[in-house]
C-alpha cells in the first residue's frame, strides 16, 4: 500500500529520520513505536505530506507523493492527531461532513455512513450537534476518528490518538479501535509510545530509535527474538511499569 | 475650473469672495441673483484677500467678486486722493474689468459708542465729542497708527481725549459693553454693532475714506452678468448689511443670511439645529461607511497576505503601521498636495481608508497566525485546497479578531472623519471647525457631542454584530473535556 524508499528527513543539522525503507501492508495495522524523537511521527507526517522528505520517495498505492499529487492522495487518507484536530467553529457533525460536503458527496450516503460509524465508534447521536468545546476528550477523539473514516480511506493514519486521554477512556477506546479496524478491514498506521497498546492493536510493530528502525516484526518477534538489548529493554521497561 | 483660461461667454459664471463674513454674504447674494436671472453660477467662498481675488478676476478664474471703492482706489489702482466711481470705471475698463454702481452701504471705519451712553451725553456726530475730553478711547493698535486712524482724526476734529489706549478688536467690544471704555473704532457694517446695541457716530466732516461696496466683473463675461449684478445697486443700506452680517455670524449659514436679502420674495426657512445635526450626521456616516467598506475590502486580503511569514508580511504591516503614525492632519495635508486629489471628499475618504487599514490588516494577520499549528495541519491533512482552508477554516476561526479590527477601524474613523470638514467634505467636523475658528463652544459641541455619541453607537452596533457573525463554537468558554 505505502512504500518508503530511502526516505530521510533532517531539519538543518538535526536528523529526524535516517534513510529508511519501509512497507505498510494492506489491511494490516502497523504500529510505529519508540522513545520521543525517534522519528515515528515524522514518518506519518511525511506520508500525509505535512513534511517533504530530504531524500528518497514515498509511493502511495502506485503514485509517488509529490506537491502535485498530495491533495488527491490526502483525500484517500484519514488522519487523527492527539488532540483530535477538530475545528472549534464547527459542530461535531459539521466537522465530520466538512470534506464530504466540500467534495459534493451524496447527502443520503454520507448520512447513513455517519450513522454507521457513530454506532461503530459508540458516539452518542446527541453529541453530533455539539461544538468541540462541549465534548469530552474521548468524544472528541471518536468524532475525529469518524471524520477520518467518512470517505472510506485507503489508509488511516493515527498519531498518538489516545495519549491525551485518561486511562479508563483510553482502555475502552483501544477496544473500540480494534473492533473498528477489524470490521472495516482497514489499513492502519498507528504511532504510539505505549508497548501494551502496540501489542494489542498492531499486526506489525516497527521499533525506532534516533531516526532509524531497530527492529520490525510481530510483538512475538520483538519479545522473543530481540535484535539487540535496546529492544528487550524497551519492551521490559514498559512491562515493569505495568506490573509495578 | 480654477485653471481655465480667461474669457468665453459660454463659461460657467464663478463668483469669488474674500475671507470675511460680509464678503461671503455678498458672494452668496450675487450667486442667487445670477441664478434667478437664469445664469448658472458657483460661489468660491473665502478665497483670500484683495490681491488673490483681483488676480483670480483678471486671470479669469472667477467672473466677479464684491469689492469696496476705497480698496479699488488705494490697493488696486493705487491712486491718491478722492476719485469718482466714474474715473475708476474708466481706469478699470483698460484692464478688462467692469464695476457696478454702489450697492448702498459704506463699510468704512467708524467710531462707535453704547447707544444709551451716547444719548445721555447727547452725542450724535464725531464733532460732538469735542465737548467730552473725559471719554475713554480704546481703539485697535492698527487704528492708532493708521494714516486714516486716530491721530489724524483727532487733529481734524480737534479732539483732546486724555485717555487713549490700544486694545484688541474683539476685547474692545467687551470693554465697551462693561464700560471700561466709552469709544471704539469699528467697521461701519460690523455685526457687533447691532449685537451690542451700539451707535455709529456720524462722520460730519467726511474724514473717513468711502468704502462703498460694488461688484467687479470681467468685461468679457456674458452681458447678462453685469445686468443681473446691477439689480443689486442701491439695495443694501448700512442697517440692512449689518443685519445680514449679524445673521450670518449667528447661524454660521451664509446662504441663509443671503436669503434674508430676498425675504420680500419669500425665503427658505432657516434649518433647525436638529435638521443640521441630522444632515451632518448623515454625511458623517456616509464618509465613515464608504471609507470603512474600502478599508475592509483592501485590509482583509492584505491581512491574509501578511499572515504568511516572510518579507512581504513585514512590508505590509510596516507600511500600514507607518501610515498610522502620521498625524491625521498631516496625512490630509499630504494628500491635498497631490494635484489629482486636492480639496475634495475623495481626498478625505482616501485619508480615512488609509487610516482605517492598520487595525484591519493587523487583526486579520494575527487572527490567522494565532490559529494553533495542529489545527492548521489538520485543515491541510484533511485534503482541503488552500482556498477552502482559508474560507472554511482560517477566516471563520479568525473572525473574532478580524471583527475586532473592523470595530477599532470604525471607531477611529468616526473620530478622524471630523477632520474631513477641513477640506470641505462636510460631516460633524463642520460645526466643530467653525466653532474652533470663532471660539464658539456651543457650535463646537453641536458637532462634538453627536460625534462622540456616534462612536459609542458604532461600538455597540459592532458588539451586536459579534454575536451575529462570530461562529457560536468560538464563543463557548466551557470545556468539559
Amino acid at each position: 500500500m505505502i512504500q518508503l524508499q530511502g526516505v530521510s528527513k533532517h531539519f538543518g543539522p538535526v536528523v529526524a529520520l535516517n534513510p529508511t525503507d519501509l512497507n505498510f501492508e494492506e489491511r494490516q495495522t502497523t504500529v510505529l513505536i519508540g522513545p520521543s524523537g525517534c522519528g515515528k511521527s515524522t514518518i506519518l507526517r511525511l506520508i500525509i505530506g505535512l513534511l517533504e522528505p530530504s531524500t528518497g520517495r514515498i509511493r502511495f498505492d502506485g503514485t509517488f507523493i509529490a506537491p502535485e499529487t498530495i491533495l488527491q492522495l490526502r483525500r484517500r487518507m484519514g488522519y487523527v492527531i492527539q488532540e483530535g484536530g477538530l475545528f472549534p467553529h464547527l459542530t461535531a457533525r459539521q466537522n465530520i461532513l466538512l470534506l464530504p460536503t466540500h467534495l459534493g458527496r451524496p447527502r443520503e450516503e454520507m448520512q447513513s455512513r455517519l450513522v454507521e460509524l457513530s454506532e461503530l465508534a459508540r458516539l452518542p447521536q446527541d453529541s453530533l450537534s455539539r461544538y468541540p468545546m462541549e465534548l469530552s476528550g474521548g468524544q472528541r477523539q471518536r468524532v475525529s476518528l469518524i471524520r477520518a473514516l467518512m470517505l472510506k480511506p485507503d489508509v488511516l493514519l493515527l498519531d498518538e490518538p489516545l495519549a491525551a486521554l485518561d486511562p479508563m477512556v483510553r482502555a475502552s477506546l483501544q477496544t473500540e479501535l480494534k473492533a473498528v479496524f477489524q470490521h472495516l478491514k482497514q489499513t492502519v498506521v498507528l504511532v504510539t509510545h505505549g508497548m501494551a497498546e502496540a501489542a494489542y492493536l498492531g499486526d506489525k510493530i516497527v521499533l525506532l530509535r534516533q531516526g532509524s528502525i531497530v527492529q520490525a516484526g510481530t510483538f512475538a518477534d520483538l519479545r522473543d527474538r530481540p535484535v539487540d538489548s535496546f529492544v528487550s529493554e524497551f519492551i521490559n521497561a514498559q512491562r515493569r511499569l505495568v506490573l509495578s | 475650473m480654477l485653471a481655465s483660461p480667461a474669457g468665453g461667454a459660454t463659461q460657467r459664471v464663478v463668483v469669488g469672495s474674500k475671507k470675511f463674513t460680509e464678503s461671503y454674504v455678498l458672494g452668496e447674494i450675487a450667486k442667487r441673483v445670477l441664478e434667478e436671472n437664469g445664469i448658472p453660477a458657483a460661489h468660491r467662498q473665502g478665497m483670500g484677500g484683495t490681491i488673490i481675488l483681483w488676480e483670480a478676476l483678471t486671470q479669469g478664474a472667477i467672473t466677479s467678486y464684491p469689492e469696496y471703492t476705497g480698496t479699488i482706489r488705494e490697493e488696486i489702482l493705487k491712486t491718491r486722493g478722492p476719485t469718482s466711481l466714474e474715473r475708476m470705471r474708466q481706469e478699470l475698463a483698460t484692464r478688462g474689468i467692469g464695476v457696478t454702481g454702489e450697492l448702498g452701504f459704506n463699510n468704512t471705519y467708524a467710531l462707535v459708542m453704547r447707544r444709551e451712553r451716547a444719548r445721555r451725553l447727547g452725542i450724535v456726530t464725531i464733532s460732538d465729542l469735542r465737548k467730552h475730553p473725559e471719554l475713554v478711547v480704546g481703539v485697535t493698535h492698527e487704528f492708532l497708527e493708521r494714516k486714516d486712524g486716530w491721530k489724524p482724526l483727532a487733529e481734524r476734529y480737534g479732539l483732546k481725549m486724555r485717555d487713549v489706549r490700544g486694545i484688541d478688536h474683539a476685547l474692545g467690544y467687551v470693554a465697551l459693553a462693561n464700560g471700561t471704555i466709552d469709544l471704539k473704532d469699528a467697521y461701519s457694517t460690523d455685526a457687533k454693532i447691532a449685537e451690542n446695541d451700539l451707535v455709529v457716530l456720524e462722520d460730519d466732516l467726511g474724514f473717513f475714506p468711502q468704502y462703498h461696496a460694488v461688484f467687479l466683473y470681467r468685461l468679457d463675461a456674458d452681458p447678462r452678468v453685469p445686468a443681473a449684478l446691477r439689480r443689486m445697486e442701491g439695495t443694501l443700506s448700512d442697517a440692512r448689511m449689518i443685519q445680514l452680517n449679524a445673521s450670518a455670524e449667528q447661524t454660521k449659514d451664509y446662504s441663509l443670511a443671503a436669503s434674508l436679502y430676498f425675504r420680500e420674495r419669500g425665503t427658505q426657512r432657516p434649518a433647525s439645529l436638529a435638521a443640521n445635526i441630522a444632515r451632518w450626521t448623515a454625511r458623517h456616516l456616509l464618509l465613515v461607511g464608504v471609507s470603512l467598506l474600502f478599508s475592509i475590502v483592501i485590509g482583509i486580503p492584505l491581512g491574509i497576505w501578511a499572515s504568511r511569514p516572510g518579507f512581504i508580511s513585514q512590508l505590509i504591516l510596516g507600511t500600514t503601521g507607518l501610515v498610522q503614525t502620521i498625524p491625521s492632519l498631516a496625512l490630509l495635508a499630504l494628500l491635498v498636495s497631490i494635484p489629482a486629489l486636492g480639496i475634495s471628499p475623495l481626498t478625505a475618504i482616501i485619508a480615512l481608508v488609509l487610516y482605517g487599514l492598520l487595525p484591519i490588516v493587523r487583526n486579520t494577520a494575527t487572527g490567522i497566525q494565532d490559529i494553533a499549528v495542529p489545527l492548521r495541519e489538520s485543515a491541510a491533512a484533511l485534503g482541503l485546497e488552500p482556498r477552502a482552508q482559508l474560507f472554511r477554516i482560517f477566516l471563520p476561526m479568525a473572525s473574532r479578531s478580524i471583527l475586532g479590527g473592523i470595530k477599532t477601524s470604525a471607531v477611529i474613523s468616526v473620530g478622524t472623519a471630523t477632520l474631513a470638514a477641513l477640506i470641505g467634505a462636510g460631516g460633524l467636523g463642520e460645526p466643530i471647525i467653525s466653532g474652533l475658528n470663532l471660539n464658539d463652544h456651543a457650535t463646537i459641541l453641536e458637532g462634538a457631542i453627536p460625534a462622540a455619541v456616534l462612536a459609542f453607537v458604532v461600538q455597540i452596533a459592532f458588539d451586536g454584530l459579534d454575536r451575529l457573525l462570530i461562529p457560536k463554537g468560538l464563543r463557548l468558554r466551557a470545556n468539559r473535556g
